[in-house]
């Protein structure tokens, strides 16, 4: 009896906890910025979230939403095959490009789009590698400088032949499964993108041998895309530089994640090769549309408190060279266009299936 | 189960893989470090959870006191009240209740079947030795069309694998300054020179203690090392790769060192201390695979991690050293897994989490420490006695090694029982009138201890190969000369094997008990017959003490004969491992017996384990 009076008087406080954030002085159509926002449902809405973004979606979660996590690649294989008479008031969120790579799926097959609302970009964070320090010297030397070009085409090779310790046996860089995981298709991409000169490659660049091969070699350097800790990120701070060299990740995650490193925080570095983002977006059908700003105001709101960019932010005063990406005015152009990112999956997983 | 011998292999081979590596590995202790006192207070089992969330667990033995203390800690802080933001869930107070289970045994009833009502609660959480063991299960669940129920999960404690070595000897290989690993140990196995190469023939063949990986998780751990080190990988181990005849070849290599197997490191560590404190550690064993745990507890003079009332922990001799293989280790990562199972409910899986949450804090992280371990939350230091002062580096490993899938593992066992050393054992068995008993809680009640001693006998005799050398020896006052017959003499498994049954099902007690006649006897008659290239031991299962009218010889007497051939550069080993069975057995005996031949005894006193306990003593050779 006292945990369904309790239960009663939760929803009652979540309820009233929504009501007082639509109150909030918000303006309308700029993320971060005050809007009157109208009442919603809960029971009309259900946000398919990416585990990428679990901050966000633990925050919806508490907020009382309907959450259900997933990995990207799972939400993909599943939605871009659901049949047309599916109807559900769902809000994806993870990263773009994501909900285009679905739509075009189901175009391909005849089925009707799912995301045919205008897509909420809610966060971005850049995309970073994570290096040991003494490691990024010995690649900084060999490269020039570290890049994702570097972090792919050292994979596998011995550290002493690069000029490292022999000790330290070959480069092993992590990246999230590329099948799986948006974070690690995006860092994938931008990879890619450097090895082939331009955002705006296709499938036909991706069959070309030579890409093949470096792909492959990328591939046999990973020692594992899917560590039972959870990212290649969690598994180089927990079991130091045995796990991996260097790994691809975005800056929330590596800040987070090194801030309270004791143990190997001051042994890494946060390298920025590129100036390429992850971008959260918040993706649903037309008829979700008048709730997606709302969500995206809950999303920037918890993704900010891990670091993510969101529009009302400015640059940090003690480091004016940082980056601050203009969330609104770049949703998702720093990454291949859907098609790219939907071939390149493709060809990551078959490349390591071989 | 049991793990298979060679009849049931065929027969294994047939099965999903997963499904058989399951079976097999059932029976597999976690890690072999069991931490701490035994804990006579409020045992969280029984206490009452009122009204809380009940959160059990399964935990492997290394961390059950430790586990235990922090779940006291915390449901007393959910029952007060007091921050409940961080002690309950939606208001309701958390009951963590942690129990003992082994990992592998764990994992066969999560993927097979979890029996309440022989096993106790199903876990909400569950803690095993190495995250490897989760993947286990989500495949054999996943050959049965089923969902997996292990997700990620953060380790609540690390440790990795290491090759222990005396300083003397880890010096002689150029430690620290020359890196050092299978290669080197498969040089030092395969060399008719032995330590001779290095500068130091008194230390005579390099001799390597290595656990069963049938039993024993860091058994496991190196194997997989040895296969990668062979395949100069450090990920995505296959198949092919554990069927190469160079790969093959250089894992019998190394087997080629091995003084005995076992199911526990623990043997190894005692007996290396026990060696330390006469002086010869030297010549006991030159290495040791260990997780690093044992290195800081054996340094700090409590090598099995258990202190018995009264025991005072004094420093070795001679310090072991933490050789971190150059090619690579693994890590046995101790994940806390909350199960994504269908009896676990939503709040229960919030009261997880609460838990996981107090377990990650810095002041209980720093815990692990004091036990040896490396801490999960990054966010505390390494400390002593992560140091060197401990024979440990922690700035080491450098490379960690994939786990190898399911099938791969399963193919790595079944190549082992292959490459493993060959082995020469004489059963003898006590068919003295005590064994006549009948044994409470035995079946219907009726089986005898020799009943029990007969079937588990049988039951081993799958887990030798065709080339192993067994024999059956009885023992009992008034037959034979002294006390004793040989039914079988020792010859080839494949020849012996149904004689060996049939001798064995036919025993019927008889009289008194010639225990330590029949022990110096069969031991100077192995020694006598010394194969070098076999592990070469006595099995004696007893009943009872030794019969002096039967024995006409003392202890003292006895342990002078077990200690001819044993020491020195040209020793030779002969081991002598008594199986004490039921509750009139002297164990105290019966371990110096096993101790004069750095060997170990095995407890039957409850006669009901025997099946058990005999698969455990098999798992020597």
């Amino acid at each position: 009896m006292i945990r369904v009076l309790a239960a009663l008087v939760a929803v009652g406080m979540l309820v009233g906890a929504f009501q007082l954030r639509a109150n909030r002085s918000i303006s309308d159509g700029d993320v971060g910025a005050p809007v009157e926002a109208p009442t919603v449902t809960r029971g009309e809405l259900a946000v398919l979230c990416d585990t990428e973004l679990l901050a966000a979606c633990e925050f919806l979660r508490g907020d009382g939403v309907s959450v259900t996590v997933e990995t990207a690649g799972a939400s993909y294989d599943r939605l871009s095959r659901a049949p047309d008479d599916t109807t559900s008031e769902q809000v994806w969120l993870t990263l773009a490009p994501w909900p285009s790579m679905v739509d075009e799926a189901r175009a391909r097959a005849g089925l009707q789009p799912l995301f045919s609302g205008e897509a909420v970009h809610a966060a971005s964070s850049p995309l970073v590698i994570v290096t040991w320090n003494d490691r990024g010297d010995v690649l900084d030397a060999s490269c020039g400088a570290i890049s994702w070009s570097c972090l792919a085409n050292s994979s596998g090779e011995l550290w002493e032949g690069l000029g490292g310790s022999a000790a330290w046996g070959s480069v092993k860089p992590g990246v999230p499964n590329p099948s799986t995981s948006s974070l690690g298709l995006a860092v994938l991409a931008a990879a890619t993108a450097q090895e082939l000169g331009t955002t705006g490659f296709g499938s036909r660049s991706l069959n070309d041998g030579a890409y093949l091969d470096w792909l492959s070699s990328l591939v046999r350097g990973v020692p594992d895309f899917d560590p039972s800790i959870g990212s290649p990120l969690a598994a180089l701070a927990s079991f130091g530089p045995a796990s991996y060299d260097l790994v691809g990740t975005t800056e929330a995650a590596a800040q987070t994640e090194l801030g309270t490193n004791v143990r190997y925080g001051a042994d890494l570095r946060v390298v920025y090769p590129t100036a390429t983002f992850a971008d959260a977006v918040l993706a649903g059908p037309s008829s979700t549309e008048n709730h997606l700003g709302d969500l995206g105001r809950l999303v920037a709101q918890a993704l900010g408190e891990v670091g993510w960019h969101t529009a009302d932010q400015r640059a940090d005063p003690a480091d004016p060279d940082a980056p601050v990406p203009s969330v609104t005015d770049r949703p998702g152009e720093s990454l291949p266009s859907a098609g790219a990112m939907t071939a390149l999956r493709t060809t990551f997983a078959e490349t390591a299936r071989r | 189960m049991i793990p298979s011998g060679r009849a049931r292999r065929a027969s294994r081979r047939s099965l999903t893989l997963v499904v058989a590596l399951g079976a097999v590995l059932s029976a597999c202790s976690s890690s072999d470090t069991v931490i701490g006192q035994p804990d006579d207070e409020a045992d969280l089992s029984v206490s009452d959870p009122g009204s809380c969330i009940v959160v059990d667990m399964a935990v492997s033995s290394e961390k059950i006191d430790l586990m235990t203390d922090l779940a006291r800690t915390f449901n007393a802080a959910s029952q007060s009240g007091d921050d409940p933001e961080a002690f309950r869930a939606d208001g309701e107070c958390i009951f963590v209740r942690p129990a003992t289970k082994a990992s592998g045994g764990a994992a066969s009833l999560l993927a097979d079947g979890w029996d309440e009502a022989a096993e106790g609660p199903r876990p909400v959480v569950w803690s095993p030795a190495s995250s490897s063991w989760g993947a286990i299960v989500n495949h054999r669940l996943e050959q049965r069309g089923e969902p997996p129920i292990v997700g990620q999960a953060r380790p609540f404690m690390l440790t990795p694998l290491v090759i222990a070595m005396p300083a003397p000897m880890a010096e002689a290989l150029g430690h620290p300054d020359t890196p050092i690993g299978w290669s080197d140990i498969l040089e030092l196995s395969t060399s008719e020179e032995g330590w001779a190469a290095y500068g130091h023939p008194e230390w005579g063949e390099f001799k390597l203690g290595k656990t069963n990986p049938n039993f024993s998780t860091s058994g496991l751990s190196a194997l997989i090392a040895q296969y990668y080190a062979a395949t100069d990988k450090g990920a995505g181990l296959t198949i092919e790769d554990v069927r190469d005849t160079e790969v093959a070849a250089y894992a019998a290599g190394i087997e080629e060192s091995v003084t005995h197997y076992g199911d526990t490191t623990l043997t190894f560590l005692n007996n290396m201390y026990r060696n330390d404190a006469r002086g010869s550690a030297l010549s006991y064993a030159s290495a040791i695979a260990v997780e690093e745990v044992s290195v800081t507890l054996y340094n700090r003079g409590n090598p099995d991690g258990v202190l018995d009332p009264g025991e005072v922990p004094e420093d070795p001799r001679i310090p072991l050293v933490s050789i971190y293989p150059k090619e690579g280790t693994v890590f046995s990562d101790n994940p806390y897994i909350v199960l994504d199972a269908d009896w676990v409910s939503a709040e229960q899986k919030t009261a997880a989490a609460r838990f996981e949450t107090y377990l990650q804090l810095p002041a209980n992280q720093e815990r692990v420490l004091e036990f040896g371990f490396r801490p999960g939350n990054p966010s505390v230091a390494l400390a002593d006695p992560i140091s060197a002062a401990f024979g440990v580096d922690p700035d080491q490993p450098q490379t960690t090694l994939q786990t190898p899938e399911p099938a791969v593992l399963a193919a790595i066992l079944d190549a082992w029982e292959d490459h493993r050393k060959a082995a020469k054992v004489l059963l003898t068995i006590d068919i003295s009138g005590s064994m006549g008993e009948p044994v409470a809680g035995s079946g219907d009640g009726r089986a005898t201890r020799l009943d029990l001693a007969k079937t588990a006998a049988v039951n081993s005799l799958d887990n030798f190969r065709d080339d192993d050398l067994v024999g059956l020896r009885v023992f009992t006052s008034g037959i034979g000369d002294a006390g004793y017959v040989d039914l079988v003499e020792i010859a080839p498994m494949g020849e012996v094997r149904k004689a060996l049954r049939t001798a064995i099902e036919s025993l019927s007690p008889v009289a008194g008990t010639p225990l330590y006649r029949v022990a110096s006897d069969s031991y100077l008659e192995m020694l006598d017959e010394h194969d070098p290239d076999r592990i070469n031991a006595v099995v004696i299962l007893s009943d009872g003490m030794d019969d002096a009218r039967s024995s006409e010889m003392t202890l003292e007497e006895l342990l002078d004969d077990l200690s001819v051939g044993a020491e020195g550069a040209l020793s030779r080993d002969v081991r002598v491992f008594p199986i004490g069975f039921g509750d009139e057995a002297d164990m105290p005996t019966l371990r110096r017996i096993a101790e004069a031949t750095d060997a170990a005894a095995y407890d039957a006193t409850d006669a009901n384990s025997i099946d058990r306990v005999f698969t455990a003593v098999v798992s020597n050779f």
